[in-house]
């Protein structure tokens, strides 16, 4: 009897011992994940608009709460932030450099043998983003690349990290081209809005402003975030300052959009180059005589020209409002959607493409429904007005499809991953989008973007020596704010050519604020186009183990 | 010399040895239990029971109060052969057998010089006479009471010669009535 | 098979001190040779003693045992390794001489002179009332810690003693001295009837259970409750182990009538006290963000920060071992509260792995065992030797499985250390003692069965 009880006992002992070591092996493997100090990222997912119905105050008071969240981590707990620290210590954080070599973010050692993180290069700021308190990327490419400028993607990083050896992560290359960049950011300078410039081609980026701007080195300050902040108490304008415009925020992109709806008419069959518009007698205004197109007892005025009959490249050259509503009128709405939505235009947030920096999806209208039902909504969704929504990035999107011949290659920033050991590895490139319309389609929009600038009203885009065509666009804030002024357009001489996308808030007449900026920027950009060509003269040093 | 690999090898070296002893253990564990499945349990006899030294006579290598630990047989005596040696001076070379059979002990006298005595009987040489536990064996000048294996202690340990109350207080209290045997013996 | 065991453990020493003292080193970006005679000297010296313990087993013929010996010395090298590593030698050099050497001269001792175990019977009640003594000097006397507990003797020059440790050893050997005597008369003798409780010896049982009551009793006044627990573990099973089953159910009836009236006096004054109330607060959601109440009121401190952030802190050590450990020196087992001592096993995890984690527990179950095992080829009637040894093996499987439960959120934690590993000297004493106490039985019945 007692050695049976015995026997009890000491079952009862090795089992809870077994059950010990199941619960070990439980948490290493269960709760593994929750240590990796890699996925520590917070969720920022903010965007800006002037659109009634959402105060940018708010939207940045969002962004801020986001980051402050990313800096004193207070959801984490604690044990996770000091060993992520631990682990942090021993890695040096990759360089970025732009696409001559030019140092524009590196890792510095402090008198204490911590790394620190300097930005060359502010007027990047929003593009390229920023690291947390904890290094870990918070915005930007810092966030996209986080693994990647760590090393820990790298199998020998993964070694070393193994044998306890400091880690360096690998530097990016990026396609930003420093001189075009700067020349953007003082064309932005005083103002708010934001310049795009794409490589025609592939879609690189040479240069993304958007303003105003903040100083990724001082954003860790507490004091420096809250004078950014200090307008944003919801009852005055807020600058808006952490919002990249570039890509984030939700203008009305005006006249510029009638790109978008002359591709849906034209590739669809709905008109052709010759068809010809008569918009009737016009109406006496206290400016002038003016033009309207009725629909459904709504009236949409087109006080842009005087001619009573254009045609249709001069209807898009003079951007007749008129002739685009009509069109609008008449097209299926399933014609216009399924265009828009090749393009990025949908519900909000239904189409999204596959960036490397935060992005805020374009839309064609609050719910697309309404355009089936609601004529005067699509005649003035037409021409930009409406419910439409859109980011410069977006607009220089629809540009690069029509040059393209009907395929939209996807912007990127990074061109090349450089490991310490030297090897240059090509980044994975996104796949564009196919089929948006046909060649012919394509060559007879972009032939009316030419005559734009040549015949209409983007003339002051004018560069001597260059093809240039584009499309202005007004855009109409309501209230007594002068409205958005957008110019969206391409350079180009001897095959190379640029993609510029330009919106200046409360810039007045597309046609004047934006066009001059415009022509400023690609008189520079596609000569430095040429200069760029090729492989980047690369500066080695300063990144290698010291 | 790159210290990194270094440590990192000792580091599995560490692990392995660690395992390595776990493994020789175990090994051992598993070779002692094929070598002898059956020794689980034990199947010899065991005596259940032994000797207080009431009276050491003139032996000075007995105190009294002491215990002594017997086996199944034991041959008691004054040569230095015997199981249990028994150096007083009123003891016979070979005195006399003590036998446990399984169940009851047995005292044989083997024609010894002076006799032997289970509770002031003196035995017959050559015919076993049975003990019980709380017995008093002599032997010359030398007593012993037979005591429990477990429990240990018989009734009447009052004879042991301290203070005694003369009544039938347990032996594990011997230290309140003998506050020197707490520390000797 | 011991000796060749022993030489794989000082193999093992070495290294295991070689890698600790070089890790530590290279991460301070010193040469990691620097201070290495120093941190070999505990591992060489250690090994000598455990060579001169080995081969004293040896003279005095002891072969049946050859397993036990070297679990527990690779068990204490493991602790060494840790403790050095936490605590440098400062702290090693305290558990080697308060604790290994003695402790292991003791244990010698008795494996020399087994007879002690007998002379140790028969001096249970004054043993017991010793312990007793000595826990209420505690109490009066003690020096008090930083949680407030009084937990530590000091009496003149001599160093500190936790009180609670010989404590358990004393209650081991008092009710195994009191059941076997009482285990046959219980059962045997008529008794008592109430309706099917049968109260058997009552007036012996009650003086038992009363006892270890009080021993109880005195510790929670001292908020010692990690001990309470052990000893709460230890006599129940010895009890178990020691009574038939009716009669153990009807002892742990008479403990739970007297406890109840005993909680309906202590009500009147006495609540939960807060530190159990937080600490189940903290074994429910370690991460929990809500304040932590006392009677009621809000102290301020969320859990997540109070009592659950030595749960979290051993919790993420264990995961960031990973199968293999950090290796020795290369993690960070500093941030966990109490590393060397309570929480030794997630420093042991962190910086060994998984991999011996669990084999340490392993290690502990094969150890329980091998004390056990005795049992079951001693003589029939032996009682007092195999309640010691139920004793002495649930003591140590208790005080094992708190702590490994405790550091995996898989029970309340409570602060007890983990036998052979933790640092603390007076508990090393007393579990090395207890090794000293099995070897010693092991030995008396071989020599019973050889005269056989």
């Amino acid at each position: 009897m007692f050695d049976r009880r015995v026997l009890h006992l000491a079952r009862i002992a090795v089992v809870s011992l077994v059950l010990a070591s199941v619960i070990l092996v439980y948490w290493q493997t269960a709760h593994s994940a929750a240590l990796n100090p890699f996925t520590i990222r917070p969720a920022i997912n903010t965007q800006w608009s002037n659109s009634p119905g959402q105060a940018p105050a708010q939207a940045d008071q969002e962004f801020i709460a986001g980051v402050s969240q990313a800096l004193d981590l207070e959801n984490q707990p604690a044990p996770v932030v000091q060993r992520t620290i631990d682990l942090l210590k021993r890695i040096r954080r990759g360089a970025i450099y732009d696409r001559n070599g030019r140092q524009l973010v590196v890792d510095r050692q402090g008198a204490d043998g911590t790394w620190e993180r300097f930005y060359n290069e502010p007027s990047l700021a929003h593009a390229v983003g920023y690291v947390s308190g904890l290094r870990i990327g918070v915005t930007g490419i810092e966030r996209s690349y986080n693994t990647t400028l760590l090393g820990l993607d790298r199998p020998d990083a993964q070694i070393d990290q193994l044998l306890h050896r400091p880690i360096q992560g690998s530097d990016l290359i990026l396609t930003i081209d420093t001189p075009t960049q700067r020349l953007a950011d003082n064309a932005l300078h005083g103002k708010q809005g934001a310049i795009v410039v794409l490589d025609e081609h592939n879609g690189a980026v040479l240069a993304m402003a958007s303003s105003p701007r903040f100083d990724p080195n001082r954003i860790h300050e507490e004091s420096y975030l809250h004078t950014l902040l200090a307008a944003c108490d919801g009852t005055t304008p807020c600058q808006g300052a952490l919002i990249n415009r570039a890509s984030q925020s939700a203008y009305s992109p005006g006249s510029t959009w009638k790109t978008v709806s002359l591709i849906a008419a034209l590739d669809s069959g709905q008109v052709h180059p010759g068809t010809i518009f008569d918009f009737g007698a016009p109406v006496q205004g206290p400016n002038g005589p003016y033009y309207i197109y009725t629909v459904d007892g709504g009236v949409i005025p087109d006080p842009n020209h005087s001619e009573r009959r254009l045609d249709l490249t001069m209807s898009y050259a003079k951007s007749a409002n008129a002739a685009f509503a009509k069109i609008g009128d008449q097209m299926p709405a399933d014609i216009l959607l399924s265009y828009a939505r090749k393009l990025g235009f949908g519900k909000p947030g239904e189409v999204s493409f596959p960036l490397e920096i935060e992005y805020t999806p374009s839309q064609i209208a609050w719910d697309t429904d309404s355009l089936y039902s609601n004529n005067l909504l699509r005649a003035a969704t037409s021409i930009g007005q409406g419910e439409v929504l859109a980011s410069p990035l977006n607009m220089g999107m629809v540009v690069l499809s029509v040059l393209n011949g009907g395929r939209m290659p996807i912007p990127y920033f990074v061109q090349s991953i450089r490991e310490p050991s030297g090897r240059i590895v090509e980044a994975t490139r996104q796949p564009g989008v196919e089929n948006i319309m046909r060649p012919q389609t394509a060559q007879e929009v972009r032939d009316m973007m030419v005559a734009t600038v040549t015949r209409g009203t983007g003339q002051k885009a004018a560069v001597p020596g260059l093809v240039v065509g584009g499309k202005t666009g007004t855009a109409q804030v309501g209230g007594d704010a002068a409205p958005h002024s957008w110019f969206v357009g391409f350079a180009e001489s001897g095959g190379r050519g640029v993609v510029i996308a330009v919106v200046i808030e409360n810039g007045g007449e597309g046609s004047q604020a934006a066009a001059s900026i415009f022509s400023e920027i690609a008189q520079v950009a596609v000569g430095r186009l040429g200069e760029g060509a090729g492989l980047p003269p690369f500066i080695p040093g300063g990144t290698a183990n010291p | 010399m790159d210290w990194n690999l270094i440590l990192f090898i000792t580091k599995w070296a560490t692990i392995g040895l660690f395992y390595a002893v776990l493994l020789l253990l175990l090994f051992g564990v598993y070779r002692e239990m094929s070598q002898n499945p059956h020794k689980v349990t034990p199947v010899k006899p065991v005596p259940n029971g032994r000797l207080r030294v009431i009276s050491a006579g003139d032996d000075g290598h007995l105190r009294q109060g002491s215990v002594l630990d017997i086996s199944a047989d034991n041959r008691l005596g004054a040569d230095k052969d015997n199981d249990i040696l028994l150096r007083d001076s009123y003891v016979s070379r070979r005195h006399a057998r003590l036998r446990w059979d399984r169940a009851n002990w047995w005292v044989e006298d083997l024609n010894s010089k002076n006799g032997t005595m289970v509770d002031r009987h003196r035995c017959t040489p050559g015919v076993p006479y049975p003990l019980t536990v709380g017995s008093i064996l002599s032997i010359g000048d030398m007593s012993f009471e037979l005591i429990d294996q477990d429990t240990g202690y018989a009734d009447g340990a009052s004879k042991t010669g301290c203070l005694t109350t003369g009544g039938r207080h347990s032996p594990d209290l011997d230290w309140v009535l003998c506050p020197g045997r707490l520390f000797f013996g | 098979m011991e000796g060749i065991a022993l030489i794989l453990i000082g193999f093992f020493a070495l290294v295991a001190f070689f890698s600790a003292n070089a890790g530590m080193q290279v991460r301070q970006g010193l040469n990691p040779l620097t201070g290495l005679p120093g941190a070999l000297l505990p591992p060489l010296l250690v090994m000598m003693v455990f060579a001169v313990f080995h081969y004293l087993l040896r003279a005095l013929k002891l072969r049946s045992e050859q397993i036990l010996f070297p679990v527990v010395c690779l068990l204490l090298i493991v602790g060494l390794v840790m403790i050095w590593r936490l605590r440098g030698p400062e702290g090693i050099w305290q558990q080697i001489l308060r604790g290994l050497f003695p402790g292991l001269l003791a244990a010698a001792f008795l494996v020399a002179q087994p007879v002690w175990i007998e002379r140790i019977r028969r001096r249970a009640v004054p043993i017991g009332i010793l312990g007793l003594g000595l826990l209420i000097l505690t109490g009066i006397f003690g020096s008090v810690d930083e949680t407030g507990a009084r937990l530590a003797l000091k009496i003149g020059p001599l160093p500190a003693i936790q009180t609670s440790e010989p404590l358990k050893l004393i209650l081991i050997i008092f009710l195994a001295w009191f059941i076997a005597r009482q285990s046959k008369a219980a059962e045997s003798r008529t008794s008592i009837l109430f309706g099917r409780l049968r109260l058997p010896a009552l007036g012996h049982l009650f003086l038992g259970v009363l006892s270890a009551g009080l021993a109880a009793l005195s510790l929670v006044l001292m908020s010692d409750y990690g001990a309470v627990l052990i000893l709460g573990c230890i006599s129940i099973t010895m009890l178990y182990a020691g009574f038939e089953t009716r009669t153990f159910l009807d002892i742990i009836a008479i403990g739970l009538i007297m406890s109840l009236v005993m909680g309906l006096v202590l009500s009147v004054t006495w609540k939960i006290p807060a530190v159990i109330q937080y600490r189940f607060q903290a074994y429910q959601n370690p991460w929990s963000q809500e304040m932590m109440m006392v009677d009621g009121r809000s102290t301020g401190v969320t859990i997540a920060e109070g009592p659950g952030y030595q749960v979290q802190q051993a919790i993420y050590a264990v995961i960031a071992g990973g199968i293999s450990g950090s290796g020795l020196g290369f993690g960070s087992p500093n941030y966990v509260p109490l590393a060397h001592s309570d929480f030794i096993l997630a420093a042991v995890v962190e910086e060994l792995g998984a991999g011996i984690g669990v084999a340490v527990l392993f290690l502990f179950a094969v150890l329980l065992l091998r004390i056990f095992r005795p049992i079951f080829r001693l003589p029939p009637g032996r009682v007092f030797d195999r309640l010691l040894l139920v004793g002495i093996g649930i003591h140590l499987f208790t005080q094992v499985f708190v702590m490994a439960g405790g550091t995996l959120n898989l029970l309340p934690v409570t602060g007890v250390t983990v036998p052979f590993l933790s640092l603390g000297g007076t508990a090393l004493l007393t579990n090395l003692v207890e090794v000293g106490l099995v070897l010693a039985l092991i030995r008396r019945q071989e020599d019973t069965n050889d005269h056989v």
